[in-house]
């Protein structure tokens, strides 16, 4: 049953993503859609949204833009706002309509930089796909556009990259992996992108950083442009538990022999009667697989597109499907996700709560926890149930 | 008078254009969450299961609003993937994925509320054969069409008229119709008891039947017992009429009014139509006119600001203010309902310097733009929006008019109003709790 739940929440959307991934650089998000998208995004997929003002708006499609074919009506209101708000970039997204109706976005984005001669570029979404794919167009397109050559100097240094609020909630996870960082040896460079005070230059000198890190998958592409404009290598992964040393090593690696490590999900994907089960987004999923005490590894099930994983292409990966993840609980000995998925499991299997704001919105926001500053025994001891 | 259609973000009422003042472009959503949505209207419907069909991005709202108000386990979706656009396979996978999903609801739900969105539209779906082949297949259950296609919000009857509706087409012609009995059908927040419509109705021996009270499917069904249906907002005033003509009832609309000649033209209508006594109402009004008095004593010039989520009639509530001599001076609002064209008229005739301003336009993002805050000197707002726009802890929580109704809503509004006037709320936290008057998962200022 693809793609459609009796029981379970659907993740948050690719122009969520977009929204959520640029929030905090200076520019314009205009999700091209009729009504809904951004009441959606700003309630339930963006904290920040009541006390951070950031510029993201709907063109408030109509039947007749619909069946007409008004571009310029909205080329014309996206030019206004811009004149009034002044925004250091414009990105323009689309929900399934304009999709359907073939708007030529990027021909949109080119008279509106004409006009207003603000940079102004599309990107693609369809309002189907997981808040990982639209955040990752957005990073690769803003990389795309604004990062510069620069000089490296000093420490060896390290870009975050792949911080949204929807994957990690406001919990100040950005410090903990810097400080995290720092303690291996490395200067954090620049974060990708949420904690920065200095919004679109971060973003301009991410090349000054000697290595990427890359903490969910939604950072993929961007890494993989940085890799090819400028020769930065990328680690993936998260810093948890015991996974933090097989991390640091990969990155001080990284550095020496310019050499990028994406995240192997090799045994992670095999189900073990009565083993752990780690339901979630890839990159987090598996770090957390690799960090877990004991002697076999945990098994992961992943329900979003596999990004960063550098078995993206099995077929166990990427499947939102209700009975799939019903199957993939069936045997375990535990389970670690976001608590909607318990509505799924079988009564009485061990549940460990790990929300996930991109499934779980605001629900459970406050008890999201940071586990890169955790010692994990110590977090399995206190949050499973008796 | 020169009036047009503005592109600014705020005119004055005497210059607005009648019924949009503004050219409205590119939308700003402030963090506002009380009014009720298509969700929220539907699960009024004891035990009925909402089963939504778009693309993952349209579906996330309404799949969250269900999660929030703690009925989750009463929605279902299905996804679209542009494979089903692409390859015109979307009525085949629609009915099988909803198949699976009914197959494995337990227990099986007597209602299904089916909604189609835009893009069903657009590809011209085919909703009588999917809900055909649905009923053959689950014959205990009852599947009826409804709508989120916001691409079609200006295109005639919205989604929540639609929705409304829609709502009551699982109701039955009874054996045994009651002629001493309404149906109050249509509303999000019941009329409160102590209104005199309802102590009117009771007084005269006709049985209140409401949505708002069932509390089983059964209840639910019960409503087509009554040989009246009555509905007062003015977004059910289509239900009324559609399910009335289809079951051969009486349909009686008597929308919420906050003029004391309108409240008393509305309860006689009532009388007329039930064959009741109808009092003469003088004392309720003169304490109507007490108790807004008494509040404007204390309120003074106070300035106060109101917007179109507190009430279905935020013109005629914005009236009776004015005559009554509070200092109302901005009306957060992006258009005016027909219905309340002579409010409107009245207001710009005496009260031409009152600011009409837009709740959609982007510059309200930034606080520094909204420049009318600055000549409101501690403003008491009316309605969450106001509250947000002009920047105030005072305000009165209303949403959607509260089941407020006649003279004793006027009333309790009055006192509600002076409370609001004195105390302040925690504005940050309230006004980000989704669905007025319904269970939310936040509870403190960490939650938000």
């Amino acid at each position: 049953m693809r793609n459609a739940a009796a029981f379970l929440p659907s993740y948050a959307s690719d122009t969520s993503g977009v929204a959520s991934a640029l929030y905090e650089l200076g520019g314009m998000t205009v999700v091209h859609d009729a009504s809904g998208c951004n009441s959606t995004y700003s309630t339930f997929d963006e904290p920040r949204w009541y006390d951070h003002p950031s510029f993201v708006f709907i063109s408030g499609l109509t039947e007749m833009d619909a069946i007409f074919g008004q571009d310029e009506r909205v080329i014309e209101d996206i030019v206004l706002a811009a004149k009034r708000l002044k925004p250091l970039f414009i990105s323009i997204c689309t929900s399934p309509m304009p999709v359907l109706l073939g708007s030529d976005i990027p021909a949109i984005a080119t008279i509106i930089e004409t006009r207003t001669g603000i940079p102004t570029f599309a990107i693609r979404t369809n309002g189907m796909n997981s808040y990982l794919a639209g955040a990752s167009r957005a990073w690769e397109a803003i990389v795309r556009r604004f990062a510069e050559k620069e000089e490296k100097h000093g420490k060896p240094s390290a870009n975050i990259l792949g911080l949204t609020p929807l994957d990690f909630g406001m919990t100040g996870v950005g410090h903990s992996i810097g400080a995290w960082l720092e303690h291996e040896g490395f200067s954090v460079n620049a974060t990708l992108a949420m904690g920065n005070n200095d919004s679109l230059s971060s973003v301009r000198a991410l090349s000054k950083a000697h290595v990427n890190l890359v903490v969910s998958g939604c950072a993929m592409a961007s890494a993989e442009l940085l890799q090819e404009r400028f020769g930065i290598p990328y680690v993936v992964g998260l810093p948890v538990g015991a996974f933090s040393e097989t991390l640091s090593k990969a990155l001080k690696r990284a550095v020496r022999h310019c050499e990028s490590s994406p995240l192997s999900v090799d045994g992670l994907l095999e189900e073990k009667e009565d083993g752990t089960v780690i339901i979630g987004e890839g990159v987090f999923a598996a770090s957390l697989a690799k960090a877990l005490p004991g002697t076999s590894p945990a098994s992961i099930h992943v329900p979003l597109e596999p990004l960063g994983l550098l078995n993206a292409s099995d077929e166990r990966l990427g499947l939102e499907d209700e009975t799939k993840t019903e199957k993939a609980m069936a045997h375990a000995g535990l389970v670690i996700a976001d608590p909607l998925y318990k509505r799924v499991a079988k009564r009485g299997t061990p549940f460990l709560s790990l929300p996930h704001p991109a499934f779980s919105g605001r629900m459970y926001a406050r008890h999201v926890p940071v586990l890169t500053d955790k010692d994990l025994n110590a977090w399995i001891r206190e949050a499973l149930p008796c | 008078m020169n009036v047009s259609q503005h592109r600014e973000r705020a005119v004055a009422i005497g210059k607005a254009a009648f019924p949009e003042p503004f050219i409205t472009g590119l939308e700003f959503n402030p963090p506002v969450r009380g009014p009720w949505n298509i969700v929220h209207m539907a699960y009024s419907i004891p035990e009925v299961h909402l089963l939504y069909i778009c693309a993952r991005g349209c579906l996330r709202g309404v799949i969250m609003t269900a999660l929030e108000m703690g009925a989750l386990d009463r929605f279902s979706w299905i996804g679209l993937s542009e494979n089903d656009l692409a390859f015109g396979t979307i009525d085949d996978v629609t009915l099988d994925r909803a198949v699976e999903i009914i197959q494995r609801l337990d227990p099986t739900p007597p209602l299904v509320l089916l909604y189609l969105s835009c893009v069903h539209k657009f590809c011209q779906l085919d909703a009588g054969h999917l809900i055909t082949e649905l009923s053959e297949r689950f014959p205990q259950t009852r599947f009826i069409e409804c709508f989120m296609m916001p691409t079609m919000r200006k295109s005639g009857r919205t989604d929540e008229e639609r929705t409304r509706a829609a709502m009551f087409e699982a109701l039955e012609k009874p054996d045994i119709e009651e002629e001493r009995a309404v149906s109050i059908i249509g509303n999000d927040f019941a009329i409160r008891d102590d209104a005199l419509l309802i102590e009117m109705l009771r007084n005269g021996g006709i049985h209140v039947r409401s949505l708002n009270a069932a509390r089983s499917y059964e209840d639910y069904k019960d409503l087509a017992r009554s040989k009246t249906l009555l509905t007062t907002h003015p977004d059910a005033c289509f239900a009324g009429e559609e399910t009335a003509k289809r079951l051969g009832k009486r349909h009686l609309h008597l929308p919420v009014c906050y003029s004391f000649s309108g409240i008393r033209t509305t309860l006689s209508r009532l009388a007329d139509a039930f064959s009741l006594d109808m009092p003469d109402f003088d004392r309720e009004e003169e304490e109507a006119r007490q108790a807004l008095a008494a509040t404007l004593r204390v309120l003074g010039d106070r300035p106060v600001v109101l917007d179109y989520t507190a009430s279905p009639r935020p013109l005629g509530l914005a009236r009776l203010l004015l005559e009554s001599g509070f200092n109302l001076r901005v009306l957060y609002l992006d258009a005016i309902q027909e219905a309340e064209k002579e409010d409107f008229t009245w207001i710009a005739k005496h009260h031409g310097d009152i600011l009409l301003v837009s709740t959609l336009a982007p510059e309200n993002r930034l606080a520094a733009l909204r420049t009318e805050n600055a000549l409101l000197e501690n403003p008491l707002a009316i309605g969450q929006k106001a509250a947000y726009m002009a920047e105030t802890d005072f305000f009165l929580n209303l949403v959607g008019g509260g089941g407020l109704y006649d003279f004793r809503g006027i009333i309790r509004l009055a006192g509600d109003l002076l409370d609001a006037h004195k105390t302040p709320k925690n504005r940050r936290l309230i006004l980000q709790m989704k669905g007025f008057g319904l269970p939310t998962p936040l509870h403190g200022p960490e939650d938000v």
